[in-house]
């Protein structure tokens, strides 16, 4: 008997013809996240993959916890692994399975059997009653549920025998790695982090741009972001993050613009600098944080108005949370309590006290033709970005 | 880039004697106080003999000296000690808007437990109001808390004025000052009618994570840590000798130089007010000159945002601290920037000078400052 890990994939199995690359994509996932903890191997059978360790004393919780975290799982769990046997040893196999995998052995239970093997000789229905007979008679305190049991006991059939009850929910998703690449707008606050987990769960590699300008914004609001990258980098892998020095821009605009169009302008050319970055980098989509109506940048009219800037398509996958909604995942991936760290920005100057809500792309293009040398400025800006590489904690560590 | 440190009200430079003392006092001096061969004999002698040096400098006896970790452990020990140890007698307490927060936060768990606290506003200037405060004194009252210096504004309390009318009012009123940013720095308050004060080392010079509490013989207090029977049992915890005997250095040190250090500092705020004014640089003082200490300048600049002078100085290499941290959310104004009601809360800057700041550092900073201010000022919120 061996102590494996089973995963059970969903929406990437459905996939036609690419469904082998998804697949090989998730495998490569489990493969990576675990190589960080210690020696495994990760294999496919028949739509389902299959962990094995080769390190003594595994700690199955933090193994399913590292595998929660990849996208495109379903479920995961502890399962017991068997070599193929005949009916005598299967029956064997389950009664040591319940006598060392449950504490009390007083719960309502039913099994399931699957065989992916069909040489036994009963179906599935019948080795599972017959299962069933030989675990009641074992142990006398056991019953037979089969509408609402406490626990479910799964034996599947296959190259080997595979015992399980306990399956943890994945996250779904699609694994990284499968939908292409984007560059996200990062900033210090509760939305962008969770639009990175949001985007990056649709199988989507991520890099980043943090648009940084001392004096008006410190050091500690720079080493913010960095931890909210690493936070998140958690679910999303690794990623390079951009930090662009951005205080000769926002000054320049401040000097040349009207100072009510000042954030939509900002916006603009934080976009133009993003898409630059992402041409650069072989992303092929922007991602930001922002949701529809949440501050005067971000009204439909505005949000059009910085689309308009670029090409590549921004993908805002918050455009219709609360916020309420937002910290609610934000708690969930753990990027919440570094969001609300007091090294707010003091980019207060740069916004208007009454900024434009509803701008008009044509005024505001008229407005930055006043901005001249600003292509130049832009291409100092990306030459002289920091380029900082992000690892999970739980990499540094290793 | 040469470095100009204007942020010793937040801590000092540890000073090269006293480093070279720790040092070698890590070194020889390693074993506990406590143990009872002779090698921890040998320190627990020498303990007493720096804690009697530093009561003689206090002008107290050495059994009402007692070590902590430092002046919030001294203030929380004060507030939380005596109130809970004094209850019978009443549940009222009494302290200023200004307090350092290890005062005002011990001051408002203890409204948890039951004790009805009232923090006094202060004028303009910072200052409290005798008359006001002895206004509210209750039977109930139990507790007295004001600081000597405060932290920010650099603006003094007549300690010794206030502890004397408390105690005419009621002799078994309790007094405590913080006397951190004081000790060292300015004439600190006869102990007469002050029944406990606190000290930290690394605000002259001397190491963190070493003060001092001082208790009147008498005082009803309990301890907020459980232990080994050091310290009288109020304060347990193996004894920290080396860090004591730096402390004991650097208070010799700082009283031996405290009248030339005190004129120093006066001529070097002076110069650098001065030098901001030649400057043109457009400012308000804080707190009254005649009523600070000469160690800390606070002012309040228009159309500055605190932090952000603070950031474009530290490209300077110059330090200093703010009394608003700056953040687009509330609370971002300091208590006690709140509390005087300054003119320009959000560009309010604190320059806090030490022993070995130099005329030449200031006169810089007021340079590089009117330099910053006229560059910032251009950008400006519309």
């Amino acid at each position: 008997m061996r102590t494996a890990f089973l995963v059970k994939y969903g929406e990437i199995a459905i996939k036609g013809k690419n469904r082998n690359m998804f697949i090989n994509q998730l495998r490569d996932r489990i493969q990576w996240k675990l190589n960080k903890i210690g020696d495994f191997t990760v294999s496919k059978d028949q739509g389902r993959l299959f962990v094995e360790c080769q390190s003594e004393n595994i700690d199955s919780e933090q193994i399913i916890g590292a595998i929660q975290k990849v996208f495109g799982i379903l479920y995961v769990g502890e399962v017991k692994v068997y070599d193929k046997g005949d009916y005598a040893e299967l029956a064997g196999h389950i009664k040591e399975y319940v006598r060392h995998n449950f504490e009390r052995k007083d719960f309502t239970f039913k099994i399931e059997v699957k065989r992916a093997d069909k040489s036994f000789p009963y179906n599935s229905m019948e080795i599972a009653s017959k299962l069933g007979a030989e675990l009641l008679a074992e142990f006398p305190e056991l019953k037979v549920d089969v509408h609402q049991p406490q626990e479910k006991i799964y034996v599947e059939l296959r190259a080997n025998t595979y015992i399980y009850s306990k399956m943890s929910e994945g996250l779904g998703g699609l694994p990284i790695g499968c939908s292409g690449k984007a560059t996200l707008m990062l900033s210090g606050g509760i939305d962008s982090p969770v639009a990175a987990y949001m985007i990056a769960k649709r199988g989507v590699e991520l890099n980043a741009v943090y648009f940084h300008s001392p004096p008006y914004t410190s050091e500690r609001a720079k080493d913010k972001v960095v931890e909210l990258a690493r936070i998140f980098s958690d679910y999303t892998g690794r990623l390079k993050l951009y930090v662009v020095p951005f205080t000769d821009i926002q000054l320049d605009i401040y000097e040349k613009c009207p100072h009510e169009e000042l954030t939509i302008i900002m916006r603009r050319i934080m976009m133009i600098i993003t898409e630059k970055i992402a041409e650069q980098t072989g992303s092929i989509a922007i991602v930001t944080g922002e949701s529809i109506g949440q501050v005067a940048s971000q009204t439909i009219q505005s949000l059009n108005a910085t689309n308009a800037a670029v090409k590549l398509p921004v993908f805002r996958p918050l455009v219709a949370f609360d916020k309420s909604d937002i910290i609610k995942i934000a708690e969930k991936i753990g990027t919440f309590e570094t969001s609300i760290l007091p090294y707010e920005d003091c980019c207060t100057i740069f916004v208007a006290k009454h900024p434009v809500t509803k701008p008009i792309l044509e005024k505001i293009e008229q407005s930055e033709k006043n901005l001249d040398g600003m292509e130049e400025k832009i291409a100092k800006a990306i030459a002289e970005a920091e380029v900082i590489s992000i690892y999970p904690k739980s990499e540094a560590e290793k | 880039m040469q470095e100009i440190y204007l942020d010793n009200a937040a801590t000092m430079p540890i000073l090269k004697e006293v480093l070279a003392e720790i040092t070698e006092t890590y070194q020889a001096d390693y074993a506990n106080p406590s143990s009872l061969h002779s090698k921890g004999y040998e320190v627990e002698k020498k303990m007493t003999k720096s804690r009697e040096h530093l009561a003689k400098i206090l002008g107290v006896s050495a059994s009402e000296i007692f070590f902590t970790s430092g002046g919030t452990e001294s203030n929380n020990l004060a507030i939380l000690g005596i109130a809970r140890a004094n209850r019978q007698k009443g549940n009222h307490l009494l302290t200023t808007a200004i307090e350092h927060p290890s005062v005002l936060e011990a001051v408002r768990h203890l409204e948890k437990e039951g004790f009805v606290i009232e923090i006094l506003p202060v004028d303009p200037a910072g200052r409290v109001d005798i008359e006001e405060l002895l206004s509210k004194i209750r039977p109930e009252t139990i507790l007295v808390s004001v600081m000597a210096v405060n932290n920010e504004t650099g603006v003094m309390q007549d300690i010794e004025a206030i502890a004397q009318r408390v105690k005419a009012v009621r002799c078994d009123i309790i007094f405590h000052s913080d006397c951190v940013q004081a000790f060292g720095k300015v004439r600190m308050p006869m102990l007469k009618n002050v029944d406990s004060i606190s000290l930290g080392a690394h605000k002259i010079g001397g190491p963190k994570g070493i003060g001092l509490f001082y208790l009147k013989k008498g005082i009803k207090i309990e301890a907020l840590l459980f232990g080994g029977k050091h310290q009288s049992g109020l304060r347990p915890g193996t004894e920290n000798y080396p860090a004591v005997r730096a402390f004991e250095l650097a208070a010799e040190l700082a009283i031996a130089g405290q009248q030339q250090h005190f004129i120093k500092a006066e001529q070097i705020r002076q110069l650098f007010l001065n030098e901001l004014s030649v400057q043109g640089v457009d400012y308000r003082l804080n707190a009254p000159l005649e009523l600070s200490s000469p160690f800390i300048i606070n002012i309040g600049l228009p159309d500055i945002r605190a932090e952000v002078l603070l950031h474009a100085l530290e490209t300077e290499g110059i330090y200093i601290s703010t009394g608003s941290a700056c953040q687009s959310k509330k609370n971002r104004i300091s208590h006690v920037i709140e509390a005087i009601r300054a003119e320009y809360p959000e560009g309010s800057i604190r320059l806090s000078l030490g022993y070995q700041t130099s005329e030449a550092e200031v006169r810089q900073t007021a340079v590089l400052m009117a330099e910053k201010i006229k560059q910032l000022r251009r950008f400006v919120r519309k």
